[in-house]
C-alpha cells in the first residue's frame, strides 16, 4: 500500500519524461506542475472544476488538474500542452483566430487534442460532449468550432 | 502590399497555442512572499472585533494586517474605499485583514486562525431601497470624501453621483406627443468573469522605487493613482502589465495594486504577490454594475419620437469605483441612437450593500441600451408599428444632437444602413413571430447600439518606432494586449504606412510604464483609434528622419524622397534610392564616414476639442467618436416550460474601416456571446441578509460552446475621418444591442413584456403566469 | 489550494483498506474513503469539509471492472461515469451518466463516489434503483450484497469503515424499455431541476427521480400509484402524497417552478408510456 503522510519525493511520467518532485498530499497536480515544474501552460481559473483552463491529459484522456492530488497522478502518464508539438490542432487554433486572451486556450487544445486522438471524425454533437467542459469568455465559440473542423482536415491530409 | 483589411495572424498566437504566453501568474521566484485576504461575512456590519493573535503566531507569517493599519482611501473619482474595512464592512467579501506568509499555504492557514466578530447592520439590497427617505446611510462621512470635479455626490444620502441631461423642453415634448409609454426596468449586479482572475505582484526596492506587476488594462492610471493615493513621487513607480487574460473592463482603474504595495511595505519592502480566487475575483473585487431604471418616452402617430424623460438608478455596490463614470456616460448616451429633441435624465450612481462595481464592457451603454430598446418596442407596440421600422424612423444621423446637444459630424456613422443590413441578416421581412409545426415558437428581436468613449478630455496615446539591422520595425506603445489583437492591429497599421509585410513589424508586448510612452488606458474601445494615430505619427516622425538622411546621400530634397517596402527612393526615379535598414540606424559611407544616427519615430495623439459637460443641462461635448449599429436576435423557445435556444445573433456596425476582419468579427460575435450569456443566465443572486449565494462557476453560469449561436455579422464602413485610415473603436460595441434584442425577441414569442434580467425560463414563465 | 495537511492511503486490496480505516480511526483519526476525487477536493478547498486522511480506492482491482457474471452484470464502483458510459448494454445507465456534470469531469467522477457523495443529485444512482440493483458494501467483517433499495434511505446507508466496491444489475434490464428527462435551469452543465428516469417492465412504470427533493428516491408507493390505472392529471394531482420529501427550493428553481415542471414531465412521461 502506497502512502504519503507529509512532504515526500513523488515520480510522475511528464510529457514522456520522468520528473522528480517534492510534494504534500494535499497538492493538486495543477500547482505541482505550476510551481514546482515550471509547466505554466495549465492555467487556474477556478480551481473548483468548472472552467477547464486546467485540463491536461492522463493516460490520454482529458482532466482536470484542480481537482486531482499530484499523489493521485502517479503511475499514469500526464501530457500537459508544453508536451504538444505544432499539432493539428495548436495550427487550427492559429489558422482560424480560436481564442482572443488566450488564457482558455492550453485547456482547450489539450481537450481537442484528446478528442481528435480518440474520436477524430467527431461530428457537432461529440465536440459539443466534449468541449462543454471549457470555459472560454473572448470568443463566442464560433472559431473554436472551426479550429476543431479545420483540424480534423489537417490531420487526414486535406 | 495592404495591410490594412486583411486578418493577419496575432503575433502571439504561436504563444498561446503552445502555452507559452505567460500572463502574470505563471512568473514565479523563490523570494516571493505570498498575501491572502480575510473577507466579510456580512453584508453590512460594524466591526465589534478583529483577533489576529492567533494569525500572528503561524509559521511563516509575517505580517497580518488590519483596516486601522491602514489610512488610506481609495477610489479613482471618489475617495470612499479603506484598503481594508475600517470600523464596518460595507458588502459580503470585503477584505477585512490581510496576511503575507512565504507560502500561499501558509497564508491561507493564517487567514482562517483570523476571527472577526461583526455587529449586524441593516442590509440595503437595491437601489430603490437605499433612496427610501429612511434608508440608512452606506457612507455616513461622504462630505470627507476627495472626488473630481465632473463627480456630484450627495451627502447624506446614498447618492454617489448625479448627473443630468436638460434638453430642449420635456414638457412641450410629451404634451405633443400622441402616445406615451412608461415603463420601469431592472438587472442586478453580476460579474465579467475574466478567465485569469486578478493578481498583483509589489516591491519596493532599496532606493525607495516601487515596482509593480498587475494584471492590469490602465498601468499608467495605477501609477498616477499611486501617486495619488500614497503621495509616492510618480517617477518612482514602474507598473508593468504582461499580457492579460481577458478583461472586458474589470481590469481597469486600480484593483489589488494599492493593497499589494501595502502588504509589501508591510514586510519591509519584500516582493509580495497576491493573487485572487475565483470567488474572491467574482464577489471582493467589482463587478458589473446593477440597475434599476424608468422610462417615459412620447412620440408622434407617426411614430416620431418627441421626448425622453430617463431615471437610472445603477446599482454601485458598497463604493463608487468607475461606477461613479458609468452613470455619467449613461446619462450623456441616454437616448440610445436616436433623434429625440426633448430630452430629461436624472442619472444616479447609488450606494447598496451589494459588490461594488467597476467599468464594464459598454461602459452604461449596455445598460441604458436595455432601457431604450425594450422601450422602443414597447411603443412600436402601441404605435402598431414594425419596431425595425420605428428605429429607422428615428435612427440618428449626421446633423443631428445627441442628449449633450452636441452635433454630429460627417464621421458620424451610418445607422439607417447597420439596420438594413441587420433586418436582411437576420429575415425580418420573412416575419419575427412563427410558431412552428411541434408547437415551438420563433421569434426574432432588434436593438440598436450606439457608443463614444467615456474618458477624460485629454485622454492621449504615445508611440515609439525604432529599426532593427535588418530594417524592420519595433513597435512600441502603452496599450495593453487584452486578447482584442491591438498589438497585431498597430503592426498592420505599421506595416500598411512603410509598405511592408506585417511580419516585418515586431511589437512589444508588455507595458512598462517606465519606458512605454504614455497611454491613458486600454478601455473605452478608444486604443485603436488613439494609438494607431501615435502610431501613424511615430511612422511619420520615422519617415522624415529616414528622408532626412538619406537626403545627403542621394543628395536630393527631402521632399522629393518616399519611404516605401523597405526602401527609400526618388519619387519619380524609383531606381535610386537606398535600402531603409542602411539609413535606420545611421547611413555608412563605403570609407567608414557615418552619418544620421539612428532613427526614432515617436508619435502621439490627444483627443480633440472635447469638454465636460454643464451640471445642469448636461450641455457640452464630451464624445470623441460614436460607434453605431444594429443587431438582431432569434430565438426557439418551447411555449409548455418557456426554455429556449438562441439561434442566431446579427451585428451589422458602422466600423469605419476594417483592419483585420477575422479580429473584428472575433470582437463583435465575441461580445455578443457575453451579452448574450448576461442577459439570459447571468447575475448575482442574494439572500435577504445580503450575501451573493452563486460566486463560484459552479452556480454562476457563463454561456458554453452547445448554447452558442450562429453569428452574423458585416460591416458598413463610414470612414471616421481622424482615426486611422477612418477606422473606429469596436472592442466593446457588439454586446450592447443584444440584451435589448434578446429580451424583445421573448417578449414577442410570449406577448408578455419582459423588461428584467436575466431572462431565465423560470423568470418567462412567472410573469407570463402573473400576466395572466 | 486545500489549507490543511492529511495523510494519504492508496491500498491495493480491500482488506487493507477496511484495515487502514480502522488503524486510523483507533488512532483518533478522521479517515475518508476517496474515489474520483471530484467532491473532496472542491470541499476541502472551500472548508466545507475536513479529515486527516484520505483512503484512496482506486487501486482496488475489484473496484474498477466491469464483468458479466452468472447473476448478472458488475459494475466496479471505481468506473467513471465515462467508462459506465462505454459499456453499451444498459442504454438507460448510458443516458442518466452522461448528463452529470461535464464529459471532463466524467473522466474522473466515479459510481461509487457519486452514489455515496453529500451532494443533493446523486444521478447515477437512479438507474440501479429502477434495477433494483445488488449492492456490494466492504467492511471490517468482510463483504455483504444487499438491495440497493433496501440499503437506500435518503442516502445509501453505510456503517463506519464501510465503502461500496460495486453493483450487479441483472441482464434481464438490459432490453427493458425507459424514459429519461433531465430539466436545467439554462446551462446544460448545471444539476438538475430535476432528473426522472423511468423504466416499463412487466411489473409495470418505475420512476426514480433526483433533484426534486434534498435527496434522490423511488418510492414503490408512488410507482404504486402511477400505475393505478387513473387519469394522468389525476395521477398527477395526487402525486405528492408519494412524493417522500419537500419539494426542493433553491438557487437553480422556486419550489413553484420546480413543481410545475415536474408535473408536465411526468404527465409525459405517462402520455409516452401509454404510447407505448
Ligand atoms: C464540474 C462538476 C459538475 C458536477 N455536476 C454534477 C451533476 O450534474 N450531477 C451530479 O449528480 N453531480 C455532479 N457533480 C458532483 C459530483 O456529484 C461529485 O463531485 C461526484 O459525484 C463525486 O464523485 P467522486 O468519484 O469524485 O467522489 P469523491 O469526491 O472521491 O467522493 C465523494 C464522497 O463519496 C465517498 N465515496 C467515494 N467512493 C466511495 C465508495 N466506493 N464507497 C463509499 N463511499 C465512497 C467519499 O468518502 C466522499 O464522501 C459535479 C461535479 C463537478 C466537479
Ligand atoms: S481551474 Fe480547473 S476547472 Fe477551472
Ligand atoms: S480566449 Fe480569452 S477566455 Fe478564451
Amino acid at each position: 500500500m502506497k502512502s504519503y503522510k507529509d512532504y515526500t519525493q513523488l515520480i510522475l511520467k511528464i510529457n514522456g519524461q520522468i520528473r522528480k518532485v517534492i510534494v504534500s498530499p494535499n497538492d493538486t497536480l495543477l500547482h505541482v506542475l505550476r510551481e514546482k515544474l515550471g509547466l505554466t501552460g495549465a492555467k487556474p481559473g477556478c480551481e473548483n472544476g468548472d472552467c477547464g483552463a486546467c485540463t491536461v491529459l492522463m493516460d490520454g484522456k482529458p482532466v482536470k488538474s484542480c481537482i486531482i492530488l499530484a499523489v493521485e497522478a502517479e503511475g499514469h502518464e500526464i501530457t500537459t500542452i508544453e508536451g504538444l508539438k505544432d499539432t493539428p490542432i495548436q495550427r487550427a487554433f492559429v489558422e482560424e483566430s480560436a481564442f482572443q486572451c488566450g488564457y482558455c486556450t492550453p485547456g482547450f487544445i489539450m481537450n481537442c487534442h484528446a478528442m481528435l486522438n480518440t474520436i477524430p471524425d467527431a461530428d457537432y454533437d461529440t465536440i459539443k460532449e466534449w468541449l462543454s467542459s471549457n470555459i472560454c469568455r473572448c470568443t463566442g465559440y464560433e472559431e473554436i468550432k472551426k479550429a476543431v473542423k479545420k483540424a480534423q482536415k489537417i490531420a487526414g491530409g486535406l | 502590399m495592404g495591410s490594412i483589411g486583411i486578418s493577419a495572424v496575432r503575433k502571439e498566437a504561436k504563444d498561446k497555442v503552445a502555452g507559452r504566453l505567460k500572463y502574470l501568474n505563471d512568473y514565479n521566484s523563490p523570494d516571493l512572499l505570498y498575501g491572502a485576504l480575510k473577507t466579510s461575512t456580512f453584508a453590512h456590519g460594524r466591526i465589534k472585533s478583529i483577533d489576529i493573535s492567533e494569525a500572528l503566531k503561524m509559521p511563516g507569517v509575517r505580517a497580518v494586517l488590519t483596516g486601522k493599519d491602514l489610512p488610506y482611501r481609495f477610489g479613482i473619482y471618489l475617495g470612499d474605499k479603506p484598503p481594508l474595512a475600517i470600523e464596518k464592512v460595507r458588502y459580503y467579501g470585503e477584505p477585512v485583514a490581510a496576511v503575507v506568509a512565504d507560502s500561499q499555504r501558509e497564508a491561507d492557514e493564517a487567514v482562517e486562525a483570523i476571527k472577526v466578530e461583526y455587529e449586524a447592520l441593516e442590509v440595503i439590497n437595491s437601489p430603490t431601497e437605499a433612496l427610501a427617505d429612511s434608508a440608512v446611510l452606506i457612507h455616513e462621512n461622504m462630505d470627507e470624501y476627495p472626488h473630481i470635479d465632473a463627480i456630484r455626490p450627495e451627502p447624506g444620502s446614498n447618492i454617489a453621483n448625479r448627473t443630468k441631461i436638460r434638453k430642449g423642453n420635456i414638457k412641450e415634448g410629451f404634451e405633443k406627443s400622441h402616445v406615451i409609454v412608461e415603463e420601469t426596468f431592472s438587472f442586478p449586479p453580476s460579474d465579467h468573469v475574466a478567465m485569469e482572475t486578478r493578481a498583483a505582484v509589489a516591491e519596493i526596492l532599496g532606493d525607495g522605487r516601487i515596482v509593480i506587476h498587475s494584471t492590469t488594462q490602465a498601468p499608467f492610471v495605477v501609477k498616477n493613482l499611486m501617486g495619488a493615493y500614497f503621495g509616492v513621487d510618480p517617477g518612482k513607480v514602474t507598473v508593468i502589465a504582461h499580457a492579460i487574460g481577458g478583461g472586458y473592463g474589470g481590469k481597469a482603474g486600480m484593483q489589488l495594486e494599492g493593497l499589494v504595495y501595502l502588504l509589501s511595505k508591510a514586510v519591509g519592502g519584500k516582493k509580495v504577490k497576491l493573487v485572487n480566487t475565483r470567488e474572491q475575483d467574482m464577489i471582493t473585487s467589482p463587478g458589473h454594475i446593477g440597475l434599476e431604471a424608468k422610462a417615459r418616452i412620447g412620440a408622434s402617430k407617426e411614430g416620431e419620437l418627441m421626448a425622453a424623460e430617463l431615471l437610472f438608478m445603477f446599482d454601485s455596490g458598497a463604493y463608487a469605483d468607475y461606477a461613479v463614470n458609468i452613470s455619467r456616460a449613461a446619462a450623456i448616451g441616454c437616448t440610445g441612437p436616436y433623434r429625440v429633441p426633448n430630452v430629461w435624465c436624472d442619472s444616479l450612481c447609488v450606494y447598496t450593500n451589494h459588490p461594488f462595481a467597476t467599468a464594464y464592457r459598454g461602459f452604461g451603454h449596455i445598460e441604458l441600451a436595455f432601457v431604450i430598446e425594450r422601450t422602443m418596442d414597447i411603443l412600436a407596440d402601441k404605435l402598431n408599428m414594425d419596431s425595425m421600422e420605428l428605429r429607422m424612423k428615428n435612427a440618428i444621423c449626421k446633423g443631428d444632437t445627441t442628449p449633450t446637444q452636441s452635433l454630429l459630424d460627417s464621421n458620424t456613422g451610418d445607422l439607417k444602413a447597420c439596420i438594413k443590413r441587420t433586418a436582411e441578416m437576420i429575415g425580418w421581412q420573412e416575419g419575427s413571430r412563427v410558431v412552428t409545426e411541434d408547437g415551438k415558437i420563433r421569434a426574432k428581436g432588434f436593438g440598436c447600439l450606439w457608443k463614444a468613449p467615456a474618458m477624460p478630455t485629454n485622454t492621449d496615446a504615445g508611440a515609439i518606432i525604432t529599426f532593427n539591422e535588418d530594417g524592420s520595425i519595433n513597435v512600441h506603445c502603452g496599450v495593453v494586449e487584452i486578447g482584442q489583437g491591438i498589438k497585431t492591429g498597430f503592426a498592420q497599421i505599421a506595416a500598411e504606412k512603410f509598405g511592408i509585410d506585417v511580419e516585418q513589424v515586431h511589437v512589444i508586448m508588455d507595458v512598462n510604464t517606465s519606458i512605454s510612452p504614455h497611454d491613458w488606458a486600454t478601455a473605452a474601445s478608444r486604443g485603436l483609434m488613439m494609438g494607431g494615430r501615435a502610431i501613424l505619427s511615430a511612422c511619420e516622425d520615422a519617415i522624415s528622419q529616414i528622408k532626412h538622411t538619406a537626403s545627403q546621400v542621394l543628395r536630393c530634397p527631402e521632399e522629393d524622397l518616399h519611404v516605401w517596402g523597405g526602401r527609400v527612393f526618388i519619387k519619380e526615379e524609383e531606381h535610386i534610392g537606398l535600402l531603409v535598414k542602411d539609413v535606420a540606424l545611421g547611413y555608412v559611407y563605403p570609407d567608414g564616414n557615418a552619418i544620421g544616427g539612428q532613427v526614432i519615430g515617436r508619435g502621439k495623439y490627444i483627443s480633440r476639442r472635447l469638454t465636460g459637460i454643464d451640471p445642469d443641462t448636461g450641455k457640452g461635448n464630451p464624445a470623441l467618436e460614436w460607434t453605431l449599429g444594429a443587431q438582431a436576435v432569434e430565438l426557439e423557445l418551447d411555449p409548455t416550460d418557456c426554455s429556449y435556444r438562441i439561434i442566431k445573433a446579427a451585428c451589422t456596425m458602422d466600423v469605419g474601416k476594417l483592419i483585420n476582419p477575422a479580429m473584428a468579427r472575433g470582437q463583435i460575435a465575441g461580445g455578443m456571446a457575453m451579452a448574450l450569456s448576461f442577459a439570459r443566465q447571468e447575475g448575482f443572486e442574494f439572500n435577504d441578509r445580503g450575501h451573493v449565494i452563486n460566486r463560484d462557476l459552479r452556480s454562476y453560469k457563463t454561456l458554453r460552446i452547445g448554447d452558442a449561436p450562429e453569428y452574423l455579422v458585416d460591416y458598413v464602413e463610414t470612414p471616421q475621418g481622424d482615426g486611422p485610415y477612418g477606422a473606429r473603436g469596436l472592442g466593446e460595441q457588439g454586446v450592447i444591442g443584444i440584451p435589448g434584442a434578446l429580451a424583445n425577441a421573448l417578449s414577442r414569442a410570449l406577448g408578455v413584456p419582459f423588461n428584467h434580467l436575466p431572462l431565465t425560463p423560470e423568470s418567462l414563465w412567472k410573469k407570463r403566469r402573473d400576466n395572466r | 489550494m486545500i489549507s490543511f495537511d492529511f495523510e494519504y492511503y492508496r491500498p491495493d486490496s480491500i482488506k487493507e483498506a477496511t484495515d487502514v480505516y480502522a488503524q486510523l480511526h483507533e488512532e483518533g483519526k478522521s479517515p475518508l474513503y476517496f474515489s474520483g476525487g471530484t467532491e473532496v477536493i472542491t470541499m476541502a478547498r472551500k472548508g466545507a469539509l475536513k479529515f486527516d486522511a484520505l483512503i484512496d480506492l482506486k487501486n482496488i482491482e475489484e473496484m474498477n471492472v466491469y464483468r458479466k457474471d452468472e447473476d448478472g452484470i458488475y459494475f466496479g464502483a471505481n468506473m467513471t461515469l465515462n467508462e459506465a458510459a462505454e459499456m453499451k448494454d444498459f442504454p438507460l445507465i448510458r443516458e442518466v451518466v452522461r448528463t452529470i456534470g461535464d464529459h471532463t469531469i466524467r473522466n474522473r467522477i466515479t459510481l461509487g463516489g457519486n452514489i455515496c457523495g453529500r451532494l443533493p443529485y446523486r444521478e447515477a444512482l437512479l438507474p440501479f434503483l429502477l434495477y433494483d440493483a445488488q449492492v456490494y458494501i466492504a467492511g471490517i467483517n468482510g463483504i455483504k450484497a444487499l438491495s440497493i433499495n433496501e440499503a437506500f434511505n435518503k442516502r445509501l446507508v453505510l456503517s463506519k469503515g464501510e465503502f461500496v466496491i460495486g453493483f450487479k444489475v441483472k441482464e434481464s434490464f438490459m432490453d427493458t424499455k425507459y424514459l429519461n428527462i433531465r430539466k436545467v435551469k439554462t446551462s446544460e452543465i448545471d444539476y438538475p431541476l430535476f432528473h426522472i428516469a423511468s423504466i416499463k417492465d412487466e411489473e409495470g412504470i418505475k420512476i426514480a427521480v433526483s433533484g426534486l427533493c434534498a435527496y434522490p428516491f423511488r418510492s414503490y408507493e408512488l410507482d404504486k400509484h402511477i400505475n393505478c390505472n387513473s387519469e394522468p392529471d389525476e395521477i398527477i394531482n395526487n402525486v405528492y402524497q408519494f412524493i417522500p420529501g419537500t419539494i426542493k427550493e433553491d438557487n437553480i428553481a422556486s419550489a413553484e417552478y420546480r413543481k410545475a415542471l415536474f408535473e408536465l414531465n411526468l404527465e409525459k412521461i405517462l402520455e409516452k408510456w401509454g404510447e407505448a
